[in-house]
Parts: C-alpha cells; sequence; structure tokens
C-alpha cells in the first residue's frame, strides 16, 4: 500500500503562487514555513513552524492526493507605526504535499499553538490484504 | 554598569562582551548576503514606544531573555524541538534552536517600562521611549 508523502513543493516562491495580473494585492508573497514529518505506525505528523499564524487562519484542502496547507497572517503592522529596521517580512505561509492513497483524507485534523502547525494524517487501515493460507492436502 | 535585566538577572561582564562581538560579527554578517543571524528582528516606532518583534516559533516565554545595556537590547532563548514517541522522522527543516541577538535601539527608551508580549510565536517588546526622546511640538509665536 502506498502511504508514501512527499514534498514536492520545494519553493513556493512569488512566481509559481502569487496572482497574476494584480499589482494592488496587498501582500502577494508566500512564505515557506519549515516543516518536520513523522511516521508512526498510524499515522503520518507534520509540524510546521507558522510564527503569527492562528488558527483560524489556516486553511487545510486535499485534491488530487495533495495537501495544501495555507495560512493567513494578518498584517501586524498596519496600526503600530513605521518601520525603523525590517530583516524579515510579514505574509501568508504556504506548502504542497503530495500524499499517497493510504491516507484517510477524511480524518486529517490539525491543531495550532505557540507558532507552530500540527498536521495529523492518520493512515487508511490496511484493506485487500489478506493472507490466505495454503493448506496441504 | 548600567545594565537592567527585564526578565532574568543581568547577564555578566563576559556576556556583555560575547555580546558585543557577535554584534560586530552581525554587522559583518549582514553585508554579506546568506547567512543570517538568529533570530531575525523587526523593529517599529511610534510617538510613545520603539517596538522590537522576533519569529520565535514554539519558545516558550519562559525560555526567552531580554535585556537593555547601555542603549543595547538582547534577546536570548532556546528551543528543544522533540520528536514524538514511537515515530521516525521522515524530513526534518527545523531544529533546535539556540540564539543570541542584540541590537541597538534608535532612541533613549525606559527600560523599566519595557512589555513583552509572546503571542502565536511572535515576540513583540515594547518600550516606551523617554520623555526627552519623544518628538514635541514647539509652539511658534509670532514675536
Amino acid at each position: 500500500m502506498n502511504t508514501s508523502m512527499t514534498n514536492y513543493n520545494t519553493c513556493c516562491g512569488t512566481d509559481a503562487l502569487a496572482p497574476r495580473h494584480d499589482n494592488v494585492t496587498k501582500r502577494p508573497q508566500y512564505y515557506r514555513a519549515p516543516i518536520d514529518v513523522y511516521e508512526a505506525d498510524g499515522e503520518f505528523t507534520i509540524v510546521a513552524d507558522m510564527p503569527g499564524a492562528t488558527a483560524d487562519g489556516i486553511d487545510l484542502s486535499v485534491e488530487d492526493n495533495t495537501l495544501e496547507v495555507t495560512s493567513t497572517v494578518s498584517n501586524r503592522y498596519e496600526n503600530l507605526g513605521r518601520v525603523l529596521h525590517r530583516e524579515y517580512g510579514i505574509g501568508d505561509f504556504h506548502r504542497r504535499f503530495r500524499i499517497g492513497d493510504g491516507i484517510d483524507v477524511s480524518q486529517i485534523s490539525a491543531t495550532c499553538k505557540d507558532g507552530i502547525l500540527t498536521v495529523r494524517l492518520p493512515k487508511l487501515a490496511p484493506t485487500g490484504t489478506r493472507t490466505i493460507e495454503v493448506r496441504a492436502e | 554598569m548600567n545594565t537592567r535585566a527585564l526578565f532574568t538577572p543581568a547577564g555578566n561582564a563576559m556576556t556583555l562582551v560575547r555580546n558585543e562581538v557577535e554584534r560586530m560579527f552581525d554587522n559583518v554578517l549582514a553585508s554579506h548576503s546568506g547567512t543570517r543571524a538568529y533570530p531575525s528582528l523587526n523593529m517599529i516606532d511610534d510617538d510613545n514606544n520603539v517596538y522590537v518583534e522576533a519569529e520565535l516559533p514554539g519558545v516558550r516565554m519562559e525560555d526567552v531573555d531580554v535585556t537593555v545595556a547601555d542603549g543595547v537590547l538582547t534577546i536570548s532563548g532556546r528551543r528543544t524541538v522533540t520528536t514524538p514517541v514511537d515515530t521516525n522522522a521522515i524530513r526534518r527543516e527545523r531544529g533546535d534552536l539556540e540564539f543570541e541577538r542584540s541590537i541597538s535601539l534608535p532612541a533613549n527608551v525606559e527600560a523599566n517600562g519595557t512589555e513583552a508580549v509572546l503571542r502565536e510565536g511572535v515576540l513583540l517588546l515594547t518600550m516606551p521611549k523617554s520623555e526627552n526622546a519623544k518628538a514635541r511640538r514647539v509652539q511658534v509665536t509670532e514675536g
């Protein structure tokens, strides 16, 4: 059974994901969140650093064996004043993962705490595999 | 020594020296693309406050030290990434963090009044400007 999960989107720069022909988009840049992926007997777990992300701003979708994670991060500086020194930008996070047929898509769940997103992808219980005993006659 | 610890006991002289050396390195590294000191810092100000922000996902407040000494703000701390039990890591991009970063503050701030909030993995320090650092409107009268 194929339970592989491949992160094929090594970089999600503006070329691939920014809205085209839309120069007025406020923050057209997506940030690539660093992730860890763990595999246990029954599930995969993705852990992503997404500082500034809140649970209600995170969108998870699965289509064509692709898990897409988008996290909308609000512009915290809007009401703060003028930026004197900037070493990093603030914007939405995005990652995509190829998931195998062995994932129970309906049971995917996610939590977000302290800027860390944790996504659990339970494996489907094995079906269609059975051992056939061969008896000697 | 005008060292004021905000959340932890003040660093010793050696720490200050190290901070200074690292700050020099930060400046050198910043001029070359690629290598970056952690954490990256943003600084914002308005009429009353200076704000310094750092992205520290997964870092707990008790693991962060913030000090201000002679107009230099230092943020240090750590994060340990634990592998869930009975799992194999099949991809690792995150890692343990042990960081210390200093930045010069632009205006005199009241270190006493510094507030730190760590929310959703973002540390925001709010430092009130001292009275004489605030912009003042001077009334011009016809003479």
